[in-house]
């Protein structure tokens, strides 16, 4: 009975051992690093103060230019992609102040191009990765694209036209970006 | 003597699971201080002024 006993011990020994190293295993974040795949901006001209609702009420006077820049990110881990077609969103006054730095949210091809709106409450958490919350406080901004023609919208649904002449696009990029070290 | 070598077996037991819990609680510090090292937001300014000097 007593060699029973220890035996128990022993095994119980190994067992609990055994679950504390696979917990510690489990440890692992969704993403390590951030590439930049491409990326493309057009200036907008502000040709009244925006509304009191708007994001952008505050930050420009009327008649002020602002870029709208968008990156396509790509999310890896250990060397494999874990998200795929992600973009940011990028609303810079002419004092070289970010308006808005949100990340997408929702992405629809239409007939002559697509609309895509990028949210305040889509946040990066390094311990977690991409973060949606439920904020009902939160931001939109879109872009829509028709026949290659782009439009700014903010969150009251004001649409700024593309600036003649100011689209620029760069592809082909490789621009990574660790997020952080990993747990070793 | 088979009590004796049941009292050392239960205090490896013991000595070894306290020694998980520990390296449990360091391996968590260390977590929490990289965590905090890198902020979401700090991501975010990253990726925003890589963009932007990408058009300068």
């Amino acid at each position: 009975m007593k060699r029973f006993f220890i035996l128990t011990c022993f095994i119980m020994m190994f067992v609990f051992t055994g679950i504390s190293t696979n917990a510690e295993e489990t440890i692992s974040y969704p993403f390590d690093s951030v590439t930049i795949t491409s990326a493309y901006k057009f200036n907008v001209e502000i040709n009244e103060i925006p509304n009191e609702s708007s994001f952008l009420n505050g930050h420009v006077e009327a008649g002020e230019m602002v870029t709208i820049y968008v990156g396509q990110l790509k999310y890896m881990y250990d060397g494999a992609e874990v998200l795929a077609s992600e973009s940011i969103i990028i609303v810079t006054n002419e004092a070289g102040t970010d308006i808005a730095r949100w990340l997408i949210n929702s992405y629809t091809v239409t007939e002559n191009g697509f609309n895509a709106y990028y949210s305040s409450h889509i946040t990066i958490d390094p311990t977690v990765g991409v973060v949606k919350t439920v904020d009902d406080n939160a931001y939109s901004a879109g872009i829509i694209e028709e026949n290659s023609v782009y439009q700014f919208v903010d969150n009251q649904d004001t649409a700024y036209q593309m600036v003649d002449g100011s689209f620029v696009v760069e592809d082909n990029l490789n621009i990574v970006i660790s997020a952080y070290e990993g747990v070793e | 003597m088979k009590k004796i070598l049941f009292c050392l077996l239960f205090m490896g037991f013991l000595l070894t699971s306290c020694d998980e819990i520990e390296e449990n609680q360091s391996s968590k510090t260390d977590d929490t201080e990289q965590q905090t090292a890198i902020t979401g937001e700090d991501i975010l300014n990253v990726i925003a002024s890589e963009i932007k000097n990408i058009f300068k």
